[in-house]
């Protein structure tokens, strides 16, 4: 900057018109983005999980308290791990498997590992992060939901 | 110059750090505003109950106020008197239960007799006439070709393609389904199975049935009957998303479910299109709900009657390919058991066929996922010429349907297509900076020329 540019900003207000019109689209900006995304999903944070096998609760675990509850030993073990909470499935029979990772730090669930099928739709069905989200795994009926699940009652997937 | 540098700086962090705490303040006192992310306007939680039948999972889900005991006691009791008819289903017509009729028919000898009960005669009845009405691509005596080709009851598919004179002699068997005779007598119930066999690999085989598919529908429009006798009219009744009835939606506006298409390559099944709809029956069959891939071909459960091989698969000289063909059909409104059936003979149909037989639905909506790939000509031409909607962006896959204003995916769409407005986007933008960083250099240059000069 130049002298005689230095000495007009010394003299001049605080904030010129044009700074505040940048500073104030800046804002706006910031603030669309945010509520955005904090109104486009159902954002209630996820308190803990369920997995359900046959219809019946066969494990639970809380975010919160980082504590879990085997109701079914035959059918689940775990591995702790410091970020990380590793669930292992196994259907009666022993023939089927799934491993559901708990990720502490993130608040997800997602399944990484399963032997139903050549299509597994469990492993690859989106991490669970919120209290919409369901991971299924209709040839082992398992299916892990939120402690909170809630769905929109008006959106449906077909086919 | 030093002072001069300093009060520059000075006053610019100023500037910033007011900036910065307005924008701060602006964000969190908008965050603490109540803002309500539930759609639903349920005063209580919906009843769902999940069931494991027919090998898939069946969700059944009630909404209303049932904040009362009453109200509680009997969803739960409704949804044991479901959660029993389905199963009771099943038992009557599984492939390998032997207690089932369906059993006994595909065990008894050629040309018996078999006593069967009225649900199964009704849909033994019903699978003959969509045999009858769709020219015989919807056959469920291709039962020996599904477990063939590792897709029987649990089977996910075969590693190896069978040989040719099973794929050929099981064909022959399955055409003799139409021959099937019903009648009823005395209160009872009879199937007459054909006389036909096939020998092959030393063994003699009889026709042999499968109804899953069928029954699954029949069993929706059962549920159905039951919902609108209870009264659920918030409500609705999914078959693993391929056969729903679907009453009327208590959180929209307009009762009017939303409902999201699966796209068929989609591996974390997303959708491909979206519609809306409400008190009406949804079928969808479609070559990802059970495949596997040798070669590079797609094998997948539904089998075309003309060839004895998985629909769109052909094969020239023992060579096997893909053809291009109906990879997802689905079919809203009329009979669940009739539109399972359909999309069923849809996919197998081809994608000629299956326009002309399209225009014979009436006022049943239907959607059809079509693979390009390899298209001939007439197909070609029958799509475009079909008088329905065709959203085709030129890639890979295009979406006939009848449904106006049918909101399809673009990025489908374009699967298979090269994304120029992609590549002239980033030229553009690697132009303009090579522009600006030019104009910097030369800027900076003739201003350092004009303090030495």
């Amino acid at each position: 900057m130049s002298l005689k540019k230095i000495e007009q900003i010394k003299t001049n207000k605080f904030f010129r018109v044009w700074d505040l019109v940048i500073y104030a689209v800046i804002a706006v900006v910031i603030v669309v983005l945010f509520l955005s995304v904090f109104l486009s999903s159902d954002s209630s944070p996820l308190s803990g999980i369920e997995v359900y096998y046959d219809n019946e609760i066969i494990f639970t675990y809380l975010f919160e308290s980082d504590s879990y509850d085997i109701i079914s030993e035959s059918n689940i073990s775990v591995e702790e791990g410091e970020d990380v909470l590793t669930v292992y499935f196994t259907t009666d029979g022993g023939d089927g498997h799934n491993t559901i990772v708990i990720d502490k730090s993130a608040v997800t669930v997602t399944v990484t590992e399963a032997d139903c099928s050549n299509r597994k739709d469990c492993v690859y069905t989106a991490a669970i992060k919120d209290n919409g989200g369901v991971i299924a795994c209709t040839p082992h009926k398992l299916k892990i939901m939120p402690m909170d699940y809630s769905d929109d009652g008006q959106t449906l997937p077909v086919g | 110059m030093e002072q001069n540098k300093k009060t520059k700086n000075s006053i610019i962090l100023k500037r910033f750090a007011c900036a910065l705490a307005v924008i701060f303040a602006a964000v969190f006192l908008i965050c603490p505003l109540p803002v309500n992310n539930t759609a639903s306007a349920a005063t209580s939680e919906p009843y769902s109950k999940t069931m494991y039948v027919f090998g898939t999972s069946a969700d059944l889900v009630l909404y209303g106020d049932f904040s009362s005991e009453e109200s509680q006691a009997a969803n739960k009791d409704f949804g044991n008197m479901v959660s029993s008819y389905l199963y009771s289903l099943e038992s009557r017509l599984s492939t390998t239960y032997k207690t089932s009729y369906v059993y006994a028919f595909n065990n008894a000898a050629a040309g018996a007799t078999v006593q069967i009960d009225e649900d199964t005669y009704n849909i033994l009845a019903l699978a003959l006439e969509i045999y009858e009405e769709t020219g015989g691509y919807y056959n469920a005596g291709v039962y020996n070709s599904v477990n063939l080709f590792g897709f029987g009851e649990g089977g996910s598919g075969i590693t190896e393609v069978p040989e040719d004179e099973y794929i050929q002699a099981f064909l022959t068997l399955s055409q003799c389904f139409g021959d099937i005779t019903l009648y009823g007598q005395d209160g009872s119930y009879y199937a007459v199975k054909p006389a036909d066999t096939v020998t092959v690999g030393g063994t003699e085989y009889s026709l042999s049935i499968d109804l899953g598919g069928i029954a699954k529908g029949y069993a929706t429009d059962k549920v159905k009957e039951m919902l609108s006798q209870y009264g659920y009219g918030y409500s609705y009744f999914s078959f693993g998303s391929s056969s729903m009835y679907i009453a009327r939606s208590y959180s929209s506006e307009d009762g009017l479910w939303t409902l999201s298409v699966r796209n068929p390559r989609s591996q974390s099944g997303e959708g491909y299109a979206t519609t809306r709809a409400a008190e009406a029956a949804i079928s969808t069959s479609g070559d990802y709900e059970n495949y596997c891939e040798i070669d590079g071909v797609r094998y997948c459960h539904i089998i075309n009657p003309e060839t004895g091989l998985p629909v769109n698969v052909s094969c020239s000289g023992g060579v096997y390919s893909q053809t291009a063909g109906i990879i997802s059909a689905t079919v809203i409104g009329g009979s669940a058991a009739a539109n399972d059936a359909r999309t069923t003979a849809i996919m197998a149909m081809g994608i000629e066929k299956a326009v002309e037989y399209c225009s014979s639905l009436g006022d049943m909506q239907f959607m059809l996922v079509i693979n390009k790939q390899n298209i001939t000509e007439g197909a070609s031409s029958a799509l475009s010429q079909s008088g329905f909607y065709l959203h085709d962006n030129g890639g890979t896959y295009a979406v006939l349907t009848n449904i106006d204003g049918l909101t399809v995916d673009e990025d489908f769409l374009s699967e298979g297509t090269i994304n120029y407005t992609a590549i002239y986007i980033i030229i553009a933008v690697v132009a303009v900076c090579i522009v600006a960083v030019s104009a910097i250099i030369i800027y900076n240059k003739r201003k350092n020329k004009k303090q030495t000069g």
